[in-house]
């Protein structure tokens, strides 16, 4: 077989990086979004009071901002959060979100799902269910064309 | 790709074929504007019962999108993935069509347009997730507008309204009877309004369903949807924070299962081999998604009947009660 003498460096060479016409989002001053509080959050589960942590780490997500280390930090959080959940009370934990708690309930759901660890899957799983049939399969849609998410 | 005559009065009807070539037609003046992905658009007018083609100068390098005429039918607009729209209307002297170009700020594809009732405002959906409004005022061939709820001054390509947070790329817009409010549909299964009179505040409202493709407001408060979900849905708009989810059009009726005649049954073992009567059909009319909705019957401010069309290759027309 003929063996390549030439570099083929050029074939990894990101073209759409040089169109003057790339389509660029725009920016959204996301420097001072700092994802959920970890100590009211900690706080909260340890009180045992599941509904009331739910609320606050589903607040100020980091939706904004382009630092992952925040978002790890967040996404994190909420699975602790989620974890700490019997399987009977999320039904009523996700009713008590409104309709935008829901949508952003699910891009951390699935964000969880993309680095799976022990036994986050399963627990996941049981809260897409119960997020799906509150949001429909528009939630998830919503997941999929966000430009920003966590 | 059909288009259906009903009765003596020519209506409005969209269709698509595969090219994704768009066509419009022109009740009063009874011409058809086409475009396609061959860049052209071209202008049909019936003479002796055989409709002639009229080239179109669009000047796009990209495919054409969309295609409306105006209320007067003097012009028509046609967007492109070219992201720009071509406002085309004709010239005497030299017998064609000539556009104008709006191009900034657009950034993508232009995927919808409608005509506000004025004749000079349009407005264009486009895939860089903006909804906007933009004067298409020609001087050559009509009087200067007077002020709307949108605006004053409208020179040609001026925005008179810019809505970025549409979510998805903006699928179908339409402005109610009146003009006064704008409806857009998003590919983040959203429908949203602007409304001119209370400071051009849009309200957005996301929905558990696929995401929509087209929109049609059939009163002033009424508007119709579809898309993905094969089924039209009513929503309902009264003011700022008020956009509310009615109903859906299509009710899908219980199919008996009933007694099956010995033929059937045979039938059905020899061609799908398969023993009980399986629903394999969805629940609704369309079998595919609604790429389209039209009006069919009906003033724009109390539509009596409207159409769609779906990927199905179907066009069913639904009965509309006020």
């Amino acid at each position: 077989m003929s063996k390549n003498t030439v570099s083929d460096r050029f074939r990894k060479v990101d073209v759409d990086e040089y169109d003057e016409n790339k389509f660029v989002d725009e920016e959204d001053g996301g420097e001072n979004q700092l994802g959920p509080d970890e100590a009211e959050v900690d706080s909260l589960i340890r009180s045992g009071n599941l509904m009331g942590a739910l609320q606050a780490v589903l607040k100020n997500p980091p939706i904004n901002t382009k630092n992952q280390n925040v978002k790890e930090r967040a996404e994190g959080l909420v699975l602790k959060v989620l974890s700490a959940f019997k399987t009977s009370d999320i039904e009523k934990a996700v009713q008590s979100l409104d309709k935008t708690g829901v949508d952003l309930l699910m891009k951390y759901i699935y964000r969880g799902f993309e680095k799976p660890s022990d036994n986050s899957s399963a627990i996941l799983l049981q809260w897409h269910e119960k997020a799906l049939s509150a949001g429909g399969v528009g939630s998830i849609v919503r997941v999929l064309t966000a430009r920003k998410t966590v | 790709m059909s288009l259906y005559s009903f009765g003596l009065e020519p209506l409005s009807c969209h269709a698509w074929n595969k090219d994704r070539t768009r066509i419009d037609w022109a009740p009063e003046s009874n011409r058809i504007v086409t475009c396609a992905s061959d860049r052209n658009a071209y202008v049909w007018t019936l003479k002796d019962g055989v409709w002639k083609p009229t080239l179109v100068l669009v000047r796009i390098n990209r495919a054409a999108t969309c295609v409306k005429w105006s209320p007067l039918e003097n012009k028509f607009a046609l967007g492109s993935g070219a992201k720009l729209i071509s406002v085309c209307y004709f010239e005497k002297e030299n017998d064609w069509w000539l556009s104008k170009h709006i191009k900034k700020p657009i950034n993508s594809t232009v995927l919808s347009l409608d005509w506000h009732p004025n004749n000079i405002l349009l407005a264009a959906g486009s895939a860089d997730l903006h909804c906007r409004i933009f004067s298409a005022y020609i001087k050559d061939i009509e009087d200067k507008p007077g002020p709307t709820p949108w605006g004053s001054k409208m020179p040609f390509g001026e925005v008179l309204l810019e809505y970025k947070e549409c979510g998805g790329w903006v699928h179908s817009v339409c402005f109610s009877p009146s003009g006064d409010a704008l409806a857009w549909v998003s590919h983040n299964s959203a429908i949203s309004v602007a409304n001119a009179t209370q400071a051009k505040e849009v309200t957005q409202l996301t929905t558990g369903h696929l995401p929509l493709l087209s929109v049609l407001y059939v009163s002033e408060t009424e508007i119709v949807a579809a898309g993905h979900d094969c089924c039209p849905y009513q929503f309902s708009y009264k003011g700022p924070g008020c956009l509310e989810f009615v109903k859906k059009v299509d009710i899908p009726k219980q199919s008996s299962k009933g007694n099956m005649s010995a033929m059937q049954h045979f039938r059905n073992l020899d061609k799908k081999a398969i023993t009980e009567e399986e629903e394999t059909g969805l629940g609704c009319l369309h079998q595919n998604s609604i790429t389209e909705l039209c009006v069919l019957e009906g003033p724009k401010a109390k539509v009596e009947k409207f159409s769609s069309v779906g990927l199905d290759g179907a066009m069913v027309v639904w009965d509309f009660k006020h």
